[in-house]
């Protein structure tokens, strides 16, 4: 991926309702892509934020978000532990 | 003096030597390394202060983000998540929450080339490509951004090489063939991605001097307590350090008079006298206890700990975290909240008068975060121990019966590390004639330098200065 501009236009909402949605996407996009991200609340959709980030996961247009799973299985676990064990880091 | 390049058409070259040290580079064998040389001797030199502690994680993401190991919550290269006794996690890419140079690039649409640069596995999404580090399990992992590019990888240099395997063995041989097979392969995979991308910004981290040290040393040192004269090892850390300086000047012939090029490392080295029993020491001055003796040595994780009547423990490393057991914020605590400061410096006062076993000082320093952090976030150990000043390391585990030990409990280790890595630049656009030596530049300098080089604003919470 090289640098995404993505613009999000939200429509159908009430005013704070259309704020908190854009303050969650933007700051949800940010974490997640390389470039600009403008999220534009005068216009129109009704849609929560998690459907536009699925929507966009879906498209391809960002990458699915680094959950809250362990970065290593057990067994990777294990072999990194050992790793840095034998390298006297730990 | 070439012809003045626009700044957006400035490049940045970083390559990173793990480990490289300024007694070597810049003294004994400087004259015997002819492109690290050509650079020094066109630009400008110096010591860069490590972060403390100088090691790699958190070193190379102190350097990368400007910003010290406090500011980061990232101590080394497991950090307590919480006060409880087991809870330990890695420091991999996720546990950096600020930018690194990487990202700012990224943002603001340089391209960017990433190769093996430590803790920045898992992958994250950059402006370019990145290849990640040891912290990477196996290349069967994720372990490029793209996902696609480890095909290509594979393709240039067959199985690329995160790491050397088994490196606890007294097979040197062995050893010194992976590194070099290692080593060239990622040189000249990063030769590959700079020839054939677009790029502002490269980096490489390159490993192998740090293992050569930890392997080599007592071949090669006079001082070592365990220097074999004549082995035939003697010139292995002088045969790889000119290997190096080789691969060094293939990738120069791939960059052109826009490209400043910064050669760095995180720390430096020294050698090891031997361990010091951190445990052991604490038990025999009544500040750990223990339920049940180990019949063996074992780490301390699995000794039956007799927590309420344990005030601190340690970990083993090239240097040593302390951490008290206070009420009310570790499950078992034994220290009264009140007491946490008078324990704290009761500790490092008789840490900083430990002795070798023949009686001798060794110069052990102790500190408290918060007096080298601006910032703390995280869980941070309580002290911070460098033993005889790193030339002890530290060993964490129980049941030795010892303070002082000469192997490590892992096995053969020659080197520990030291606060001072090297620096060198050499920008075109400033060609200062003859080798410049620079003073007092640390490893947080290094972002912002490279911010500045590449014609971006230094942010406000960046710790370091950009290097002129």
């Amino acid at each position: 991926m090289g640098t995404t501009n993505i613009g999000v236009v939200l429509t159908g909402m009430a005013p704070q309702q259309q704020a908190e949605v854009a303050g969650l996407l933007t700051a949800e996009l940010k974490k997640r892509v390389c470039g600009a991200v403008c999220v534009i609340t005068d216009l129109s959709t009704g849609a929560s934020a998690q459907e536009i980030l699925q929507a966009l996961e879906k498209n391809g247009v960002i990458p699915a978000a680094a959950g809250d799973e362990p970065v290593y299985s057990a067994a990777e676990e294990e072999k990194i532990r050992k790793r840095l064990e034998d390298l006297g880091y730990l | 003096m070439p012809e003045s390049i626009p700044v957006s058409q400035k490049k940045v070259l970083i390559i990173g030597l793990d480990c490289a040290t300024p007694q070597l580079v810049f003294d004994k064998w400087a004259a015997q390394l002819p492109a690290i040389a050509s650079l020094m001797n066109r630009g400008s030199y110096g010591l860069l202060r490590s972060c403390v502690p100088p090691i790699t994680v958190p070193a190379w993401s102190c350097m990368m983000s400007g910003k010290s190991p406090g500011t980061l919550g990232c101590y080394g290269f497991r950090n307590r998540c919480d006060h409880s006794y087991e809870g330990m996690a890695f420091a991999t890419s996720r546990a950096i929450k600020d930018d690194r140079v990487w990202d700012i690039l990224s943002r603001a649409d340089k391209k960017v080339i990433l190769v093996g640069v430590p803790q920045t596995y898992p992958p994250t999404p950059v402006n370019g490509l990145m290849v990640t580090c040891f912290l990477t399990p196996d290349t069967s992992c994720q372990y490029t951004y793209p996902r696609e590019l480890a095909a290509e990888i594979k393709a240039r240099v067959g199985d690329y090489m995160l790491d050397v395997d088994d490196y606890r063995t007294e097979n040197k041989e062995q050893i010194l063939s992976q590194i070099y097979e290692m080593t060239e392969k990622r040189f000249s995979l990063f030769k590959h991605f700079l020839q054939t991308r677009p790029w502002d910004f490269a980096m490489m981290v390159e490993m192998g001097i740090d293992r050569m040290h930890h392997g080599f040393w007592k071949y090669m040192d006079p001082e070592h307590p365990k220097y074999e004269a004549g082995s035939k090892f003697e010139s292995a850390i002088f045969d790889y350090y000119k290997f190096v300086d080789d691969q060094i000047a293939g990738l120069l012939t791939a960059v052109d008079e826009s490209t400043a090029v910064l050669i760095v490392s995180d720390h430096g080295a020294r050698t090891m006298k031997g361990g010091f029993c951190i445990n052991e020491w604490l038990m025999r001055e009544g500040y750990l206890a223990i339920a049940e003796k180990p019949a063996k040595p074992l780490p301390i994780g699995k000794v039956k700990m007799d927590w309420p009547n344990t005030m601190a423990w340690g970990e083993g490393g090239y240097y040593s975290r302390l951490f008290l057991n206070v009420k009310g914020r570790e499950p078992q605590g034994s220290i009264e909240p009140g007491d946490y400061e008078r324990v704290r410096t009761e500790l490092i006062e008789k840490l900083e008068a430990t002795c070798d076993e023949n009686g001798r000082l060794i110069g052990t320093r102790v500190f408290r975060p918060q007096d080298i952090y601006a910032h703390i976030n995280g869980v941070p150990p309580d002290l911070i121990a460098y033993f005889g000043n790193l030339a002890w390391r530290s060993i964490g585990s129980i049941g030795l019966g010892v303070i002082y030990t000469f192997e490590n409990d892992m096995g053969p280790d020659d080197a520990n590390h030291a606060q001072d890595g090297i620096f060198i630049m050499h920008d075109p656009q400033q060609q200062t004639g003859s080798p410049v030596k620079r003073d007092g530049l640390n490893i947080a300098d290094i972002a912002p330098t490279v911010l500045k080089l590449l014609g971006l604003a230094v942010p406000a919470d960046m710790e370091g200065k950009a290097i002129q």
